[in-house]
């Protein structure tokens, strides 16, 4: 069921926008820098977190938004959920294979951030100071921390045939990520929020973003353990979805 | 004769009126059968409520000796090959790419794959991307998908639409062929010509409603062709106080059956009738569709 998945991530428009988005984020922490570079004197650390920043609030959640809407998008074509739902013996087992082949281009997406970020950092800026390497940590954990997001929006697009709606959707909700990282009063709700949660992880360790904590297993573990708790009741709420609408 | 697919009262209603209608539908194991109607007359939601993709309003489905329940249907499913409305396929990937999806999901060997490219005639072209495949390829590839697994059941919705006539009549003798190696074949269609030389049981369905089910030899039986007798006079014919109009070799009669066309001749031949010839007009699967139904035909 899993290999079927990736297979289906051949050819797909995925990769595009994983490519895209992260160096997308790399260029404008770079030029911003290269701007303000008697505010921005910390190195490495102002860099990072210029190039988290925007990526953190926005960027990388819409990507995660547009991977998943390209993702289903091929089943809601002609009569292709006819075949996945005769194909298919356990709803939990495509529901599950759908997430984690959503999550491959998500840690694509990663990886090009990391590695356009200390590539940009070393060979444009040219940068003084041992190469951050823990950011790529930061990289990683982020992934984890997107499940539930991902989870999400698995579940809308797998629901909405149309492609900019789950998007949209995932837009509205990163609009109310950037209130409770930025405001006081919602902060605890940051803990919780799809969104949110991406952006406290994308921000580990950041100078750039107020309270975002430290990269530290004390400020990254309940971050990951809240992620996956959150990503296991979506998934089963889009198991019940899939007897209850598609098996109607 | 075991019964492959069985439903009782079997009804779907949509919001508005009701797609299928108490249906009593039979499909005898290791034949063809075929399932006629007009558009719109309920074939596709039927097929996919025997399939498990809708649930039906009311009514009972029995499946290969099983009720149809979730459970049933998860373990019904590797043994039920299907193509309902239009052939599927992910069009950014090949043939080949297709087949392998169907392959994982379903644990299928890949000797099983090459062979039901091969069945539909598919190998030289596996290796193209669907979005490049030609309708009838399209077609042909959802066979495939359909067939790899083996089935014991197969259900194909107009499985022939946009494939030429050299490969309607491939997959007509291909259907045939599985028929008689004890797989139960599902077939749809609203070409008459089609089904008629494939099926060896028809179930008609119109406007949701089952009006005929059983063999060929007896749908020709629920009407009784036109009799044409052949006659130089028809006038002294039509004198004899028969119910008959005037055609131009002779005169024809409507709903009489051999005993009273026994009579016919005798009454005719008695009163010095010249008759030439008496035989019945023949009759299309089209007409006795008209004449069960009333109405202009299928089509
Ligand atoms: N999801 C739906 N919602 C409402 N009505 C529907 C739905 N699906 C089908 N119908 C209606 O049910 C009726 C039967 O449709 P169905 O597709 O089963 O016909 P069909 O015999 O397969 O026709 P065709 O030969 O055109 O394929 C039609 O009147 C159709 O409009
Ligand atoms: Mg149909």
């Amino acid at each position: 069921m899993l290999r079927a998945e990736i297979l289906k991530l051949k050819r797909s428009a995925t990769w595009i926008i994983a490519l895209i988005l992260p160096l997308l984020a790399v260029t404008t922490g770079t030029i911003n820098l290269a701007n303000n570079l008697d505010t921005l004197d910390a190195g490495w650390a102002s860099f990072t977190s210029q190039v988290t920043l925007f990526y953190g609030l926005l960027f990388f959640s819409i990507g995660i938004g547009l991977i998943a809407s390209t993702a289903w998008r091929m089943e809601h074509r002609g009569t292709n959920w006819n075949l996945l739902l005769t194909t298919t013996r356990k709803p939990v087992k495509l529901v599950i294979a759908k997430a984690l082949v959503i999550m491959i281009p998500v840690a694509f997406m990663q990886l090009v951030l990391v590695a356009g970020t200390l590539i940009s950092g070393t060979l444009v800026l040219g940068l003084d100071g041992a190469i951050p390497w823990q950011f790529a940590l930061v990289g990683a954990i982020s992934v984890l921390a997107a499940l539930p997001l991902i989870a999400i929006q698995s579940l809308l697009s797998m629901l909405l045939k149309s492609f900019a709606a789950p998007v949209a959707i995932c837009l509205l909700g990163c609009v109310v990520g950037v209130a409770t990282v930025t405001s006081e009063a919602l902060r605890p709700l940051s803990f919780i929020w799809p969104q949110a949660i991406n952006t406290r992880a994308l921000n580990l360790g950041s100078t750039a973003l107020a309270g975002s904590g430290g990269l530290t297993a004390q400020d990254a573990l309940p971050l990951i353990g809240t992620a996956l708790g959150f990503a296991l009741v979506i998934v089963v709420l889009t198991v019940t979805t899939i007897r209850t609408v598609k098996l109607r | 004769m075991t019964s492959v697919i069985t439903t009782r009262g079997l009804t779907k209603q949509f919001k508005t009126h009701t797609a299928v209608d108490s249906l009593n539908l039979d499909v005898p194991q290791g034949h063809v059968y075929g399932f006629l109607g007009p558009n719109g007359s309920g074939k596709s939601t039927t097929m996919k409520m025997i399939l498990g993709l809708t649930q039906p309003t009311s009514g009972d489905i029995k499946v290969l000796g099983e009720p149809l329940t979730r459970a049933s249907r998860t373990k019904l499913l590797p043994s039920i090959g299907s193509m309902i409305e239009a052939p599927p396929g992910y069009g950014h990937l090949t043939g080949r790419e297709n087949m392998r999806i169907v392959q994982d999901m379903l644990d299928l060997s890949t000797p099983q794959i090459d062979h039901a490219l091969a069945t539909v005639r598919l190998t030289e072209q596996q290796h193209k991307l669907v979005r490049n495949y030609s309708l009838g390829m399209k077609q042909r590839l959802g066979i495939a998908m359909a067939l790899a697994r083996d089935p014991a059941l197969l259900i194909l919705d107009e499985p022939t639409n946009g494939l030429d006539p050299a490969g309607i009549e491939e997959i007509r003798m291909l259907l045939v062929d599985l028929a008689g190696r004890g797989i139960t074949v599902m077939v749809s269609s609203h070409l008459l010509d089609e089904i008629d030389k494939m099926a060896s049981v028809l179930g008609i369905l119109s406007s949701g409603k089952m009006i005929f089910q059983g063999s060929r030899d007896q749908l020709f039986e629920q009407s009784v062709p036109d009799l044409i007798i052949e006659t130089s006079d028809p006038h002294a014919a039509l004198a004899q106080g028969l119910t008959a109009t005037r055609v131009p070799e002779g005169i024809r009669m409507s709903g009489i059956d051999k005993d009273q066309t026994a009579k016919v001749i005798y009454q005719l031949a008695v009163a010095g009738v010249p008759i030439y010839e008496v035989r019945r007009v023949a009759q299309s699967l089209e007409d006795v569709f008209m004449d069960l139904t009333g109405r202009g035909g299928l089509l």
